[in-house]
C-alpha cells in the first residue's frame, strides 16, 4: 500500500486524470440526473418550470465554461506555474500520497472560499447564481454565475507555493468539485450516521441551499463535512428545506438568471449613498446591504412620519 | 475570535500536511516518468493527456514509442558490455551508445533515436533511381552540419507516414584530392514533395555491409575506395526501421 502510495506520477498523468474524471464524471451525472427526471415524472412533479430551470443551468455551464476556460488560459495556468516555478518553499514529489494529502487541503480550502463566496458581496454576486435555483437536483449542480471561475485561483494559489504541482492542485481542485457535484439531489435522504458525521452528504448539501432562517450560511463543506462542525457553521437538516435565495429571482431566463447577481450589485453601488458604503458593498455580506436597505427605509419613513402632522 | 481560529488552524494544518508530505521518500522518476509537461506545447500536451487518461501509462509509451526507448537502452547496455569485452572495434558505437543513454529521448517524430540492432537486411536490389532530400557542397570535414540541417528539414520530415524509411547520403563531384564534395541526403519517399537527387549510375561495389557501425568505422571504410578508379559516388544508406538502424556504405565506381 505505502509502496503504491510512493510511486511516482508524471504530470501528464494528473493532467490525464483530471480529463479523464472530468468527462466520465459528467456523464454519470447525467444518467443520473435522467434517473431524477423519470423519478419526478413518476411523481408527476415535473413542470415547465423546472424543465425551463435545468436547461437555464446547462446554459450558464456553457457560459461559465466559455469565462472560465479564458480564464484558466489567460491567467490560472500561467501563474500557477510560474509561481511554482519561482516561489514555491518545494517542490513535493508526484505521488498518489502527495495527491491525497492535496485533496484534503483543497477540501478545506474549498470550505474558506466557499465561505468567502456566500459572506463577501463581490463573492455573492457571482455564487448567489448557483443558489437561486428553487429546484434541487442535478443540473443545478451545473448553474454558475460568471466569475464563479475566477476566485478559486487565490484561494489555491497557497497550495502551489506550498510545493503541489499546478496540475494535481487542479486535478484536487475538479475532484472536491465533483463530490460537490453529486450532492445535489433529493433522491439521496440520509447516508449511515459515521457517514453522515464525517463526509458532506446530499443531507448536509441540501441544508447549505436552504432559505430557512435556520439553515442560513451554513454546512459549506466540499467533502468532509468535519470542516464545518470545526469552524462552527453546521446544521442538521431536521426541518423540510426550501430552496432558492431571498429575494426569489423568479425568472428562467438564462441572461436573467446569469448576470441578476452582477446586475443587482451594480445597482447596489449605483444607488449607494458614498464610496465608504460601495466599498462595503463589495466586502461585507450580503446581508449588510440589506440590513443597510432596511434601516434607510425605516428612517425614511420615521423622517415621513415627523414630517407629517 | 472563532473566525481567526479557525483561520489559523487551517493554515497549521496546512503546514503540518506539506511538511509531512515533503519527508515522503518517494522512489527516483523512471525514464518514462522523467517525462514532463514542460517542453510541450498545449495541443500534444493535450493530446498525451488524453491518451494517458484513457488508457493509463501504456498508451502513452506508445505515443512516444517508450518501449522503443527502453529497449533501445537495454540494446545498448548489451553493445557497452560486448565492446568492453572486444576492446578493438566499436569503441565508438559504445560510448555513443553510452551517451545516448544519458540523454532524455526527444519528442518529435524525425528526432526519435532508434536500437541499433538490424531485422532486415535490405540489398541493392531496392536502390531507388533518386531520393527526395537537399543538396549541398562542402568540406567532407563538415558534413556533418548537411546531416543536421537534413534532420532538422521539418517540410520533409513532416511529410513521412511511417518510421520504416531509408536515408541516402550520396557524395559526388569530389575535389582532387577527396576533401571536398557534392553531398545529396535525401529520402527513399518518391511520392514525397521536394528536390529530387539523382543517384549516379555506374558499377556499385559494397564497402560496409549493412550493419550498426560507429563513425570510425564508417571512415575506415572510406580507405577501402580504389581511388585508381574513376569514383563516380559514395553512398552512405541508412535503413530506419521502428526498431532498428542499419547503415551500409557503397562506392560507385564509372
Amino acid at each position: 500500500m505505502m509502496e503504491f502510495l510512493q510511486q511516482r506520477l508524471t504530470d501528464l498523468e494528473l493532467f490525464g486524470w483530471d480529463e479523464y474524471i472530468n468527462y466520465w464524471f459528467f456523464l454519470a451525472m447525467m444518467a443520473l440526473f435522467a434517473f431524477e427526471l423519470i423519478v419526478m415524472a413518476f411523481k408527476k412533479a415535473v413542470t415547465w418550470n423546472l424543465i425551463g430551470d435545468s436547461i437555464t443551468n446547462f446554459i450558464t455551464l456553457f457560459a461559465y465554461r466559455f469565462i472560465g476556460g479564458l480564464i484558466y488560459i489567460l491567467f490560472y495556468l500561467t501563474a500557477f506555474f510560474w509561481v511554482y516555478e519561482n516561489f514555491s518553499i518545494t517542490q513535493l514529489p508526484l505521488t498518489w500520497m502527495s495527491l491525497l494529502g492535496c485533496i484534503l487541503l483543497a477540501d478545506v480550502i474549498y470550505y474558506w472560499e466557499h465561505r468567502f463566496m456566500h459572506v463577501c458581496g463581490l463573492g455573492w454576486a457571482t455564487h448567489t447564481v448557483h443558489h437561486s435555483s428553487p429546484h434541487f437536483n442535478i443540473s443545478v449542480a451545473y448553474r454558475f454565475g460568471p466569475l464563479d471561475g475566477f476566485f478559486p485561483f487565490f484561494f489555491h494559489l497557497p497550495l502551489i507555493m506550498l510545493g503541489f504541482h499546478p496540475f494535481m492542485v487542479f486535478l484536487a481542485e475538479a475532484l472536491v468539485q465533483l463530490y460537490q457535484t453529486a450532492l445535489h439531489t433529493q433522491m439521496v435522504k440520509k447516508l449511515p450516521r459515521p457517514i453522515e458525521y464525517i463526509m458532506n452528504t446530499p443531507s448536509h448539501h441540501r441544508v447549505h441551499h436552504a432559505t430557512n432562517s435556520k439553515y442560513i450560511d451554513k454546512n459549506y463543506a466540499g467533502i468532509f463535512i468535519i470542516w464545518d462542525r470545526m469552524f462552527g457553521t453546521f446544521a442538521e437538516e431536521d426541518e423540510k428545506v426550501k430552496f432558492g435565495v431571498y429575494p426569489r429571482i423568479n425568472s428562467v431566463n438564462p441572461f436573467t438568471v446569469f448576470f441578476h447577481g452582477f446586475t443587482k450589485l451594480g445597482k447596489q453601488l449605483w444607488e449607494a449613498p458614498s464610496w465608504s458604503y460601495r466599498f462595503q458593498l463589495l466586502i461585507r455580506p450580503p446581508i449588510w446591504a440589506w440590513e443597510q436597505e432596511q434601516k434607510r427605509k425605516r428612517e425614511a419613513a420615521a423622517a415621513e412620519a415627523k414630517a407629517s402632522p | 475570535m472563532n473566525f481567526f481560529v479557525s483561520a489559523l488552524s487551517t493554515i497549521l494544518l496546512g503546514l503540518v500536511v506539506g511538511f509531512a508530505l515533503s519527508l515522503q521518500k518517494a522512489e527516483p522518476p523512471t525514464e518514462f516518468e522523467k517525462y514532463s509537461s514542460a517542453n510541450m506545447d498545449f495541443a500534444t500536451m493535450s493530446e498525451v493527456g488524453y491518451a494517458m487518461a484513457a488508457f493509463g501509462r501504456e498508451s502513452t509509451a506508445d505515443y512516444f514509442e517508450l518501449k522503443d526507448y527502453q529497449e533501445y537502452v537495454q540494446l545498448a547496455q548489451n553493445d557497452h558490455a560486448k565492446a568492453l569485452s572486444a576492446s578493438d572495434s566499436p569503441q565508438v558505437a559504445a560510448s555513443e551508445a553510452q551517451a545516448s543513454k544519458a540523454e532524455a529521448p526527444t519528442m518529435q517524430l524525425a528526432q526519435v533515436e532508434h536500437p541499433a540492432k538490424p531485422k532486415a537486411k535490405p540489398s541493392l536490389k531496392d536502390w531507388p533511381k533518386s531520393v527526395i532530400g537537399i543538396q549541398r557542397s562542402t568540406e567532407l570535414i563538415n558534413v556533418e552540419k548537411v546531416w543536421q540541417e537534413f534532420a532538422s528539414n521539418s517540410a520533409l520530415s513532416d511529410q513521412l507516414d511511417s518510421y520504416t524509411v531509408s536515408v541516402f547520403a550520396i557524395y559526388s563531384d569530389f575535389n582532387s584530392d577527396y576533401s571536398r564534395a557534392t553531398i545529396s541526403i535525401g529520402y527513399d519517399k518518391p511520392s514525397m514533395k521536394g528536390e529530387q537527387q539523382l543517384i549516379p549510375k555506374g558499377k556499385i561495389e559494397t564497402l560496409l555491409k549493412p550493419s550498426n557501425y560507429g563513425n570510425n568505422a564508417l571512415l575506415n571504410a572510406w580507405q577501402d575506395i580504389d581511388y585508381s578508379k574513376a569514383v563516380k559516388a559514395v553512398v552512405e544508406r541508412r535503413d530506419y526501421t521502428q526498431n532498428s538502424e542499419l547503415t551500409s556504405l557503397f562506392v560507385i565506381y564509372q
